[in-house]
C-alpha cells in the first residue's frame, strides 16, 4: 500500500462520542474570552456572551456553520513560489517546522548552550532556508535585544533570512500591530501581504478554555489579511487538562474548535490548522515534559479525531525531547514522535532542532532532525507498488542463484530508498581510521560545512531600512 | 502517649475524611493538639516529602496528603492555645506582571502549604510594587515569582530591585520560578535561589530559612 500509512488510535465510535462532548462544552458551557473587543465581536455574530463572566457559548449551528467554512486544504506561503506549500501534502507526506520562542542555543564548537543572540539566530534561519526536509522557520528570542520586543526582532530577522514560510508567535499584546507593520512592509504593502502571506499566526489557548487579548486580537489580525491560523491548544495533562489521554483529546480538541469557530466568524474561509501541542506535567517533579509518550499518543489521536471530524490540516508537537544533548534519548523521541504523528494524521509536524523540553535549540540537531525526517518521509509513504515494482520478470530472470545488481530494474530504482549520509555506512577499520565518530560528530562536520554556504536574503535596501524602523520604532515605544 | 498510627496512615493515604476522624478521636482522648501536630502530623508530612523525592508518591498523593494534614488541623485548632498554629513561614507568590500562567505557580503554592507555610497567593500579573505591598503587609519571609516568558523575566529583575530599594533584601528572600528561569539568570538579577520544579519550592523555601 503506498500513498500515506494510517494507524487508528481511536474508532470511529469513540471519535463520535468526542465531537459529541466538543459541542456540549461549547454551546452549554462555553470558553472565556478575556478581551471586550472579542467579546462584542462574538456577541454581534451571534454566540452567547455573558460580558460580566467574559463566558461565550457557542450555539451548535453556529460551530457545525463554521465546520462548513473552513477549508479542508490551505496553502502556506513563504516568500518565494518553491516554499508554497499545500496543506495536507499533496502526494500524502507532512511538513516540517523548526521549534519555536528558544533562549538557549547549543554551540558546537564548545558544546554548550549560550544565548540566543540575533547573529545565531540569523544563521538557524539560514540553515533552515538550506535544509531540504525542513519546511517552516519558527521564531526564536534573541538575548541581545530588550526583552519587551524580542518577538519583533526576531520576525525581523526571519524575514531578512528565510525565503521559506515563517511561525509566528506574539510575546505580548503590545507587539501585535508591529509585526504586522514588520509583514506588511516585507510584502510592500496589503495587497502583497493578502497575496503572499509569508507565514502562519499562531494564537494559543491558556488552557483550560481561555483566551487572552493578545491571542484574539492575533486572531483579528490574521483574518484580516487571510492569514493562515494555526490555532494552538497547549493543554498540559493532569495540570491544565484532565490525565488521561481520551480526556486530554477532548480538551485540546474543544479548544482548537472554538478559534476555529471564532476564526470562520470573523473571515468565513480562513484558512486554519489545528494545532495540537500539548505536553504533560511530571506528576514526580512538576516539570512539564514534551518528549513524553503518553502525550506523543494523545497528539496523534488528536490528529486522527481532528482530521475525521474537523477535517482542517492538523499540527502536532513532534520532534520534542526532554534531552539536553543530541543524544539516544533525542533520537528515540524525535523518531518515534513524529512517525505516530505523522501516521495519526498529522500535516505539520513541528519542533525541528529542539532540545531540552522548552528551552533549547541546536543546529546540529537541526541537520540530525533533518536526516531523522528523510526517514520518517519514508516510512510514512508506505510501500510503493505496481507491476513493475513486482519485478516478476527479473525474478525469473535471475532465476535460481542469480544476482540483481547489473540489471536496468536495479539500476533504475536504487536510488529510490532513503540513504541517511550521517548514519554509519562504512567498515570498521575506517570508522577507527576516521576518528571513530558517532552520529553527533558527523551531525557537526555536516553543519560546519553548511555552514560555508549560508547567507542572507536578497531583499531590496528600502525594504530592509522600513522593516529595521519599524523595530527601532517598537523599541522606542515598548521598552522602558 | 497517644497512638498516631491512625491519624498518619490518613495522611499518608490522602483521606481527609479519615484524617479528621483520627482527630477528633485523638481530642476527645484528651491528647495535646500542638503534640498530635509536632509528632504526627509533621512527622507524617516528612514521610510524604521523602516518598516523593524518591519518586514513591506523585504529586496529586502529595497535594491530597497535604490536604488530609489541613482537615486534621482544622479539626485540632479550636484546641490549641491562641487557636493559631505555628507556621513554617509566610510566602507571598504570583506570576510576574504580564504573565497570565499560573499552572506552576499554582503547584507551588500547593506545595508550599503542604510544607507548613502560609501562603498569600497574588494570582496572574502581579506587578513588582504589589508585590512588595503584600510582603510588608503580610511580613512575609519569602516572595515567590514566577514567570513562563521571556518578556515577562524583565519584571523579576525589576521586583527584585524594588524590594532593594525598599530596603527589605536582608528581611526577605526572593526565589524565582519558571521553565525560562535558570541559575545564572537567578545570580544576574540577585534573586536568592530558584526551584527547577515545583516540588523543589517548598524545600528551597525552608533551605532559605534554616
Amino acid at each position: 500500500m503506498s500513498g500515506r500509512l494510517s494507524v487508528e488510535l481511536l474508532s470511529p465510535s469513540e471519535m463520535d462520542s468526542i465531537y459529541e462532548k466538543c459541542l456540549t462544552i461549547l454551546s452549554t458551557y462555553g470558553v472565556k474570552v478575556d478581551y471586550e473587543k472579542g467579546l462584542k465581536f462574538l456577541d454581534q455574530a451571534g454566540a452567547q456572551v455573558d460580558f460580566k463572566t467574559q463566558m461565550v457559548k457557542f450555539p451548535v449551528d453556529m460551530i457545525e456553520a463554521a465546520l462548513k467554512t473552513v477549508p479542508h486544504e490551505i496553502t502556506v506561503r513563504g516568500g518565494l513560489d518553491k516554499h508554497d506549500y499545500v496543506v495536507p501534502h499533496p502526494e500524502g507526506s507532512f511538513y516540517t517546522t523548526t521549534c519555536v520562542q528558544t533562549m538557549l542555543y547549543h554551540n558546537p564548537d564548545n558544546n554548550e548552550f549560550e544565548d540566543v543572540t540575533q547573529d545565531s539566530f540569523a544563521k538557524w534561519c539560514q540553515l533552515t532556508d538550506h535544509l531540504p526536509q525542513i519546511d517552516i522557520c519558527a521564531i526564536q528570542t534573541p538575548m541581545d535585544v530588550p526583552r519587551e520586543t524580542a518577538d519583533i526582532h526576531g520576525l525581523n530577522i526571519q524575514l531578512q533570512n528565510t525565503s521559506k514560510p515563517l511561525m509566528l508567535l506574539a510575546y505580548c499584546f503590545e507587539s501585535v500591530p508591529y509585526l504586522f507593520d514588520l509583514m506588511l512592509a516585507r510584502q510592500g504593502g496589503e495587497e502583497g501581504l493578502k497575496e503572499r502571506g509569508l507565514l502562519m499566526v499562531n494564537p494559543t489557548s491558556l488552557s483550560p478554555l481561555v483566551y487572552k487579548d493578545m491571542d484574539m486580537e492575533e486572531l483579528f489580525l490574521a483574518t484580516k489579511y487571510g492569514i493562515p491560523v494555526a490555532a494552538n491548544s497547549l493543554v498540559v495533562t493532569g495540570g491544565t487538562g484532565p490525565v488521561t489521554t481520551a480526556g486530554t483529546v477532548l480538551l485540546t480538541s474543544t479548544e482548537i474548535l472554538a478559534m476555529l469557530v471564532m476564526s470562520q466568524l470573523m473571515n468565513p474561509g480562513n484558512p486554519f490548522v489545528s494545532t495540537v501541542f500539548n505536553t504533560s506535567l511530571d506528576m514526580m517533579t512538576g516539570s512539564a515534559l514534551l518528549g513524553d509518550i503518553n502525550t506523543n499518543l494523545s497528539r496523534a489521536a488528536a490528529a486522527q479525531f481532528i482530521k475525521a471530524k474537523f477535517k482542517t490540516p492538523v499540527e502536532t508537537f513532534s520532534y520534542m525531547s526532554d534531552s539536553y544533548s543530541c543524544d539516544g534519548q533525542a533520537s528515540v523521541e524525535k523518531s518515534l514522535m513524529p512517525t505516530l504523528d505523522a501516521l495519526g494524521g498529522s500535516d505539520i509536524l513541528y519542533g525541528a532542532g529542539r532540545l531540552g523540553g522548552t528551552t533549547c535549540a541546536s543546529p546540529v540537531q537541526l541537520v540530525i532532525d533533518n536526516y531523522l525526517t528523510e526517514i520518517s518521509r519514508q516510512f510514512v509513504a508506505g510501500v510503493k507498488f505496481d507491476e513493475d515494482r513486482l519485478a516478476l520478470d527479473q525474478i525469473l530472470e535471475a532465476g535460481a542463484g542469480g544476482n540483481y545488481l547489473t540489471m536496468e530494474h536495479t539500476r533504475d530504482y536504487c536510488r529510490d530508498g532513503v540513504h541517511p549520509e550521517l548514519f554509519n555506512q562504512i567498515g570498521l577499520d575506517t570508522w577507527k581510521a576516521t576518528g571513530k565518530k558517532n552520529l553527533y560528530d558527523r551531525a557537526v562536520d555536516k553543519y560546519k560545512e553548511i555552514q560555508k554556504e549560508l547567507k542572507p536574503q536578497d531583499l531590496p535596501d528600502d525594504v530592509v531600512k522600513e522593516m529595521n524602523s519599524i523595530v527601532k520604532k517598537a523599541d522606542k515605544a515598548m521598552c522602558s | 502517649m497517644s497512638d498516631y498510627t491512625k491519624i498518619m496512615a490518613a495522611v499518608l493515604a490522602g483521606h481527609k475524611a479519615n484524617a479528621a476522624a483520627a482527630a477528633q478521636v485523638l481530642v476527645d482522648e484528651g491528647a495535646d493538639a500542638i503534640k498530635v501536630i509536632e509528632d504526627a502530623l509533621n512527622v507524617a508530612m516528612d514521610e510524604v516529602g521523602a516518598k516523593m523525592k524518591t519518586g514513591e508518591m506523585f504529586i496529586p498523593e502529595v497535594l491530597m496528603a497535604s490536604q488530609a494534614m489541613s482537615s486534621a488541623i482544622d479539626v485540632l485548632k479550636p484546641h490549641i492555645k491562641g487557636g493559631e498554629v505555628k507556621s513554617a513561614g509566610t510566602v507571598v507568590l504570583g506570576s510576574v506582571k504580564g504573565d497570565l500562567h499560573d499552572i506552576g505557580k499554582n503547584l507551588v503554592k500547593l506545595m508550599m502549604e503542604g510544607g507548613g507555610f502560609k501562603v498569600v497567593d497574588m494570582g496572574c500579573d502581579v506587578s513588582p510594587e504589589q508585590f512588595l505591598e503584600a510582603a510588608k503587609e503580610n511580613e512575609a519571609q519569602i516572595v515567590g515569582l514566577s514567570a513562563l516568558l521571556t518578556t515577562t523575566m524583565v519584571h523579576m529583575e525589576q521586583t527584585v530591585k524594588l524590594f532593594t530599594e525598599a530596603g527589605l533584601r536582608d528581611k526577605v528572600k526572593i526565589i524565582l520560578g519558571g521553565a525560562p528561569v535558570d541559575g545564572r539568570f537567578t545570580t544576574e538579577v540577585g534573586a536568592d535561589g530558584y526551584a527547577e520544579d515545583a516540588g523543589s519550592a517548598a524545600a528551597l523555601a525552608k533551605e532559605l530559612l534554616a
